[in-house]
């Protein structure tokens, strides 16, 4: 698994380095836009996540499966991870592009939220010492997580605000040249391979540091 | 002998309004603690409020010092449950959750009312002598209303859910505040322009479609706790 991550890593890496590297400049925003090949794909990624979250927890709820534990978990600590870079590459582009690091805007306030509740799932987790409660009180709240993305995500269209409302998931053809669409869409599935195998790799570590667990209560009692 | 679903509901909230009514501080401690925030929010500002910031401190100061106290009263929602170990009799016998939530709820909805209601008489209060120009429309009223539908659902959700756990009091602001948040914000948005006379009803309509998301998702999940 750490040989496939190590991959998709890799290829980030080059494809990142490659768009940045190129000579294409914004007409309006000039070499600052190019930051969106890194911040769109962290804050799709944080969504993604919390998606996994929720359909992990909804397995565990209502297929009483606590193999699907290992996976809830590590959405959250992932999707925390992408969540807090969605916020610091959006900051950075802020300051030139809006001329403050940090505002009060809809999009902006529950991203952050989104940041500390995923923070908020890890403390619930080491509190919920037993699996059962695990099982319980980690999906209820995983579930009510997930029902936050829609606001987010529909936010710059409720609230008036700063941040620019959806380009790249529009009914009508995006507004974007095809030029930034498509290697944006390249690094979105990218990320988001790089996200899964992240996901998929914490989730084996938190299943063998149980077992590990089990193995030395076992023979304390022995 | 089985009652109705209707019937299970009024039974529930007869019982949680008595409740409520039988211990006083359930009612006073709320409101007390809206109070001294209101006084220490109005103490901090001091005669420094700039008169067209007025109506805008107002309404935060309200919504505020309502999701502070909303705290208070939710956290000890199920309280009574777990001391009598009632949750373990009601999850033997034959009656529907949904019930026991929704009788829970409407009870929680009318009691923060009457905990809210003075709370901005305080607030117009302390402001009085600037305010005296601002037409306080239904809409204000009504979007602090819509917004309790909505927290309500989540608090008494979230109350029961910790409910058990060692560290549900540092746990409870952590989920309460920041799920309860797009609602909190909405609603505030809608009492500034309802107090502005601007145009609201497509964020009243958000709000009110929340509420219902809310206490959908809350209903759903409680059974699940439940079971």
């Amino acid at each position: 698994m750490m040989k496939v991550v190590f991959f998709f890593f890799f290829c980030l890496v080059l494809v990142w380095g490659s768009f940045l590297a190129s000579s294409q400049v914004d007409v309006l925003q000039g070499e600052v836009y190019k930051i969106l090949y890194i911040h769109v794909p962290n804050a799709l990624c944080a969504f993604f996540s919390s998606f996994l979250l929720f359909l992990s927890s909804l397995f565990i709820l209502l297929g009483k499966k606590k193999k699907f534990l290992p996976y809830a978990k590590a959405s959250a600590d992932i999707g925390f991870i992408f969540t807090l870079l969605t916020l610091v590459t959006g900051s950075i582009w802020g300051k030139p592009t809006w001329g403050t690091w940090w505002t009060w805007d809809a999009r902006l306030t529950t991203t952050f939220l989104l940041a500390i509740l995923y923070g908020a799932y890890h403390f619930l987790w080491q509190v919920a010492e037993t699996t059962e409660k695990r099982m319980k009180i980690c999906s209820v709240i995983g579930i009510l997580i997930f029902a936050d993305i829609p606001i987010i995500y529909k936010s710059v269209s409720w609230w008036r605000t700063l941040h620019q409302p959806p380009s790249l998931f529009v009914a009508s053809s995006s507004p974007m040249s095809s030029s930034i669409y498509w290697p944006l869409v390249v690094s979105i599935i990218l990320t988001l391979l790089f996200s899964l195998s992240l996901i998929v790799r914490r989730a084996n570590n938190l299943k063998l540091a149980e077992t590990l667990e089990e193995k030395a209560m076992k023979s304390s009692f022995s | 002998m089985k009652c109705s679903f209707l019937k299970q509901t009024v039974v529930f909230m007869k019982h949680y309004a008595r409740c409520e009514l039988s211990s006083k501080e359930r009612f006073f401690a709320p409101l007390l603690f809206s109070a001294t925030l209101l006084v220490m929010f109005n103490f901090s500002f001091g005669e420094s409020i700039p008169r067209g910031y007025m109506v805008n401190i107002f309404v935060a100061e309200v919504f505020i010092t309502l999701l502070f106290s909303l705290q208070l009263s939710f956290m000890r929602q199920f309280d009574l449950e777990s001391e009598d170990n009632a949750f373990e009799v009601l999850r033997v016998s034959n009656v529907s959750y949904y019930a026991l939530f929704l009788g829970k709820y409407f009870v929680s909805v009318i009691s923060i009312l009457c905990v809210v209601l003075p709370s901005v008489f305080l607030a117009w209060f302390f402001l009085a002598a600037d305010l005296v120009d601002v037409e306080f429309s239904f809409y204000f009223y009504f979007s602090i209303f819509a917004a309790l539908l909505g927290l309500s659902a989540l608090g008494s959700l979230i109350s029961a859910l910790l409910q058990k756990l060692s560290g549900r009091e540092l746990l409870y602001p952590l989920f309460f505040y920041p799920l309860g948040s797009p609602l909190f914000l909405l609603a505030q948005q809608i009492a500034l322009f309802a107090l502005e006379g601007k145009e609201i009803f497509s964020l009243l309509l958000v709000l009110l479609g929340l509420d219902l998301f809310y206490l959908v998702l809350a209903l759903l999940l409680f059974d699940e706790i439940m079971t």
